[in-house]
């Protein structure tokens, strides 16, 4: 199932925020708790600093550099679900995608948003819109392959049911 | 979508698996030619590979290398190096290439990478193999087990921007110098999901060495590829590595793109890009004089033959600046060897370098000749983002070789000019 909102207070990031800064390549292992630990530790470890309900709003360009899967795999590890950012760099897109996680691209949203103000996602309007202010702004859709990965929480188990239809 | 019948769409057309044209800005399903792995982002994806069937769709189209780890330093990469080796050997794969050197130089290096094929890699800047006219491009690793079990991908149509290199290249350039100075152009995200293609119309050409270094970079501008129009340099580097002239190279007719660029190199000064992003890139004068404890010269942008000829060039009877570390790291074994033939690593290690086996070295704070919090290296690879090669507060500079092998003998950024 898709789905269709998200909630949350939205925790400001800037433009071109790097993989390196995300998830340090120090932090690259095979084991799931060293994995986890690394998100934002290459920068002043912005993650300590958020709440269990904060939504990301990145600037533009956000995740570039390395492809890594680390660093994407540190995202889902701490349960984050949604990110909202200007533009996404395309590695970084596609590997938080196949681990289930929403990205959301919402031109000007930087522009509009304050630290901490409370957000709604909704994927049924394809609009970004303040719990505050009033605003609204439209986001990019989501396009079909991207959705039906999504709707199975991660490329394996689309994998997994695409392989079992070729049989 | 602005650009159409592009050489990237070409290559796309030929490999697409179902028979309509993909929908605009949808994904869309492509065959394989190639794929490529190394010992760390093919180790993250082993468990999830045998659960889902365990069986890669064809042997001889995928290389494996292990350079990241080459060889494990440590415990913990000694063991990832170990899974990544396992399960080469339970796979039985055609080809492996095992601490010979840097997989996107290997890649190149290979045979089966010729004009007109579509190949995806588990590293970034797999989308070097763009100057060999392939669209090459670099993915996770979920997306990289998906292509090795099925030898299919899903991949969105990109829009395409046309460079054309003219003028006359001055013996100090190297691609490095033309990528910086393009990437400062375009800024950080100026490419962001588009393919390049570049038109070499230069007097004196862009040699394929210095081709490899553009497309390699073309993703820190946040390009899906960079693809040379292959020609007479491509064929005469084909030949000598004697792949088979066979691939289906179409080129394209009446091709439309979302933006065209003509950049003339005939005066382009020696390039710089001060950290934190590859794009903030200067005229070396800008940053003249800057202290640097490090000049690594290598990486899969900066440690070819040509990058070590010109630094043994410069270097010949000199020596790096006292407390000036120079580390050395050849791309490759054969280049390793060719530049031992040539005498240059000779003259490198008498200059006071230390050379290291091909393989990753200390970029991505990966292996030896990582730096000290608040130092400064100069390098040929290929990014600076805050702490790649060190501890906090530790810069990268990123150069051309001569830039690199002029800045070691004075211990500070220098204008390799002064020693042509």
């Amino acid at each position: 199932m898709l789905t269709k909102t998200f909630t949350g207070s939205a925790f400001l990031l800037g433009d071109h925020v790097n993989t390196d800064i995300l998830h340090p390549p120090d932090y690259f292992s095979l084991k799931k708790e060293r994995i986890a630990t690394g998100l934002s530790k290459g920068a002043e470890d912005f993650f300590s600093r958020m709440a269990k309900d904060d939504i990301i709003v990145a600037g533009r360009n956000f995740g570039c550099g390395s492809s890594r899967e680390s660093s994407a795999r540190s995202f889902a590890y701490n349960g984050i679900r949604a990110i909202v950012a200007e533009s996404f760099a395309r590695i970084f897109f596609r590997n938080l995608t196949n681990q289930g996680i929403y990205l959301i691209t919402c031109p000007g949203i930087t522009k509009k948003v304050v630290q901490g103000e409370p957000i709604a996602i909704d994927l049924e309007k394809l609009e970004v819109r303040s719990g505050r202010q009033g605003w609204a702004l439209p986001c990019s859709p989501l396009p079909e392959y991207i959705k039906s990965v999504l709707e199975k929480g991660g490329l394996l188990k689309f994998l997994e049911e695409e392989l079992a239809e070729d049989i | 979508m602005k650009s159409c019948n592009t050489y990237t769409h070409q290559i796309l057309r030929t490999h697409r698996t179902g028979e309509n044209p993909a929908a605009e800005g949808d994904y869309a399903e492509y065959s394989l030619d190639f794929i490529l792995g190394h010992d760390a982002t093919t180790a993250l994806l082993v468990d999830d590979f045998y659960r889902l069937g365990g069986k890669i769709w064809d042997r001889e189209k995928a290389l494996f290398t292990a350079d990241h780890f080459a060889p494990p330093a440590n415990e913990e990469r000694a063991n990832i190096l170990k899974k990544f080796l396992d399960f080469c050997r339970a796979q039985d794969v055609k080809n492996l290439e095992l601490f010979t050197g840097i997989c996107h130089q290997l890649l190149v290096e290979h045979p089966a990478i010729v004009p007109g094929k579509l190949v995806i890699g588990a590293d970034s800047h797999t989308v070097m193999a763009g100057a060999l006219g392939c669209l090459a491009t670099g993915m996770g690793s979920t997306d990289v087990l998906s292509g090795l079990l099925t030898g299919r991908i899903r991949l969105k149509v990109p829009e395409c921007f046309k460079i054309t290199f003219t003028g006359t290249k001055s013996p100090f350039i190297l691609g490095k110098d033309i990528i910086l100075k393009l990437l400062a152009d375009l800024e950080e995200d100026g490419a962001l999901y588009r393919s390049l293609e570049f038109v070499d119309r230069t007097e004196n050409s862009i040699s394929m060495d210095s081709r490899f270094s553009i497309s390699n970079m073309v993703v820190e501008g946040g390009a899906k590829a960079g693809i040379f129009f292959p020609d007479a340099i491509t064929q005469a580097y084909l030949e000598e590595k004697g792949a088979e002239n066979s691939a289906r190279v179409i080129l394209p007719d009446q091709p439309v793109y979302e933006r065209e660029i003509v950049l003339d190199i005939s005066g382009l000064a020696p390039q710089v890009a001060i950290p934190p992003h590859p794009s903030h890139a200067v005229a070396v004068w800008d940053v003249a004089g800057e202290h640097i404890d490090q000049v690594y010269i290598g990486s899969c942008t900066g440690g070819r033959v040509e990058d070590l000829r010109i630094a043994s060039e410069i270097l010949k009877g000199k020596k790096a600046a006292p407390y000036c570390r120079l580390v050395v790291i050849p791309s490759s074994n054969k280049i390793y060897l060719a530049a031992m033939e040539k005498g240059y690593i000779q003259t490198l290690v008498e200059a006071g370098a230390a050379v290291c086996n091909p393989s990753c070295g200390p970029c991505g704070k990966i292996d030896k000749g990582i730096i000290a919090e608040g130092e400064t290296c100069l390098a040929t690879s290929n990014r600076n983002f805050d702490g790649r090669m060190g501890g906090r507060g530790s810069r990268v500079f990123l150069s051309s070789t001569a830039t690199a092998a002029a800045s070691a003998i004075e211990g500070k950024i220098t204008d390799p000019r002064n020693y042509f």
